[in-house]
């Protein structure tokens, strides 16, 4: 009569998951002046909010997230990237016969692995989602921030085409943002 | 063979006649504008089916139309009229929840169907090829105009069933799929000069614009799970036909400059007409809609009932 035989694999991994996730979005910046100029202004006004120039690229990091403005293109990119160092384990039992052991102990080993990859994916999926929570902590301060940017901008160049036409006389502005600009041509 | 013929014949003569065919309307005919029912503005119009008709027929006779165990049609339109057959084919299955037409290489690989049931395809890959060409001229584009009022509603249907999507993976697929399709076609009528094609694209927004108070019309069930690239970009996709019809916008700044003396006038003149369905201030509806679905934040926000999206 054949034996019977508990087998038994129990393995661990160490692995480091990284997971990226950003978003994209125009500026919606109005060609008041000619793109560069533009380009310009905007990067002045950024420069005053913390962010740094790296070519035609605005930058600034806030809390693992990094916010790059493109003065060319006119466009804001929020991204985050995190990485994670996850240990995880699996231990998985059969009751075998004799004969059929070693086989037995291979299958055993193949669901071991598959068990320890299914860990690391809920290990990155976990990681995932605190990175996308994180980035949506930040999104609404940030629009909130690059729309007063924007605003700004628009003004100055408003006053720099009006002094390109003449002489300003006068500039008004109310509480809620109009702008009025008398100009003597 | 001879009862099919007549039934041909007579019945998707009929089903076009019903479907928008029998409607006075004006379109350009050649050079001129004219003002008729299609077979008064096509009197020579012939609608030739060639074998992928038979085999269409006889694969939905035999077939289980509903379930993965269908047979592969192994034929695709030849004519115009296929092409036909197999729209009414696919309206009828689709009424009937008959998805496996749609996966078949003859659905995926016709324009008009395409044009016609876009949120049906489950992948945009063959919309980045359509050749539009055969049907902003000639007998596909009498057939654009037939079914002017069947695709309006259809692409009316599309968008007001946006607001019950929750899945991104499926608003990404349906946003691609619109973007794609409309591109082709747009492109192909303004290179032949037929922007009265995109007539039923105008009468679709028209309605879709009245009744849409905010983004909450094409995202507001979309779900908040997934990254916030996924999310932002389902958002985006939710605006799709908005944004191809800012095209229709432009269409129109163009027309306006069409002088009294040139020879497009009267088609500008009667473009301008019917882009008053939707005027100047659908469009910066539409605009502030789209502003809205591709602002940064926009998967970030948490609608609440009441408050503007």
């Amino acid at each position: 009569m054949s034996r019977a035989y508990q087998i038994r694999v129990s393995e661990s991994r160490v692995d480091t998951v990284h997971v990226e996730d950003g978003v994209c979005a125009p500026l919606e910046l109005l060609d008041i002046l000619p793109k560069e100029q533009m380009a310009e202004l905007l990067a002045a006004e950024l420069e005053k909010q913390g962010f740094e120039r790296e070519g035609d690229i605005m930058r600034k990091v806030e809390d693992d997230v990094v916010i790059e403005v493109d003065l060319k293109e006119g466009t804001v990119a929020a991204k985050i990237s995190v990485e994670k160092e996850v240990e995880v384990s699996a231990t998985r039992t059969r009751l075998v016969e004799q004969e059929s052991a070693t086989a037995a102990k291979k299958r055993l080993e193949d669901t071991v692995q598959k068990a320890l990859d299914k860990g690391v994916e809920a290990e990155k999926s976990k990681l995932s989602e605190e990175a996308a929570d994180k980035l949506e902590r930040q999104l609404v301060d940030v629009r909130a921030e690059l729309d007063q940017v924007v605003n700004t901008v628009t003004a100055e160049a408003l006053k720099a085409k009006a002094a390109s036409m003449g002489e300003i006389e006068e500039i008004t502005q109310d509480e809620n943002g109009s702008m009025t600009i008398k100009v003597r041509v | 063979m001879g009862i099919l013929k007549r039934t041909l014949a007579l019945g998707v003569t009929k089903r076009l006649a019903h479907m928008g065919g029998w409607q006075k309307q004006k379109f350009k005919v050649g050079d001129r504008i004219v003002e008729g029912r299609t077979w008064e503005r096509h009197p020579n119009l012939e609608l030739r089916f060639s074998r992928f008709t038979m085999r269409l027929l006889r694969w939905m006779t035999a077939s289980p139309m509903n379930n993965a165990e269908c047979p592969v049609l192994k034929s695709t339109p030849n004519t115009i009229a296929d092409h036909l057959m197999l729209y009414l084919s696919v309206d009828l299955l689709d009424r009937l929840n008959c998805g496996e037409i749609t996966r078949q290489k003859a659905s995926r690989s016709s324009p008009l169907i395409w044009l016609g049931f876009a949120n049906l395809f489950v992948s945009q890959d063959e919309a980045e090829s359509l050749d539009f060409g055969p049907w902003v001229e000639g007998q596909g584009a009498a057939l654009i105009e037939a079914l002017s009022e069947d695709l309006a509603d259809r692409w009316r249907r599309m968008e007001w069933r946006k607001q019950r999507i929750f899945s991104g993976r499926q608003m990404r697929v349906l946003g691609g799929a619109q973007t794609a399709t409309l591109a082709a076609f747009m492109d192909a009528a303004a290179k032949a000069g037929r922007y009265d094609l995109g007539y039923f694209l105008i009468e679709a927004a028209a309605a879709v614009l009245a009744s849409a108070q905010d983004a909450r019309q094409f995202a507001g069930r979309l779900e908040s799970r997934g990254t916030m690239r996924e999310r932002s970009e389902a958002r985006r996709a939710a605006g799709a036909f908005l944004k191809s019809i800012q095209r229709l916008g432009r269409w129109a700044e163009d027309a306006a400059t069409v002088r009294f003396f040139d020879d497009e006038y009267e088609g500008a003149q009667l473009f301008l007409s019917r882009f008053e369905r939707i005027s100047e201030k659908g469009m910066q509806h539409a605009d502030r809609i789209i502003k809205n679905l591709e602002a940064l934040d926009s998967a970030a926000i948490q609608d609440q009932p009441g408050e503007q999206a």
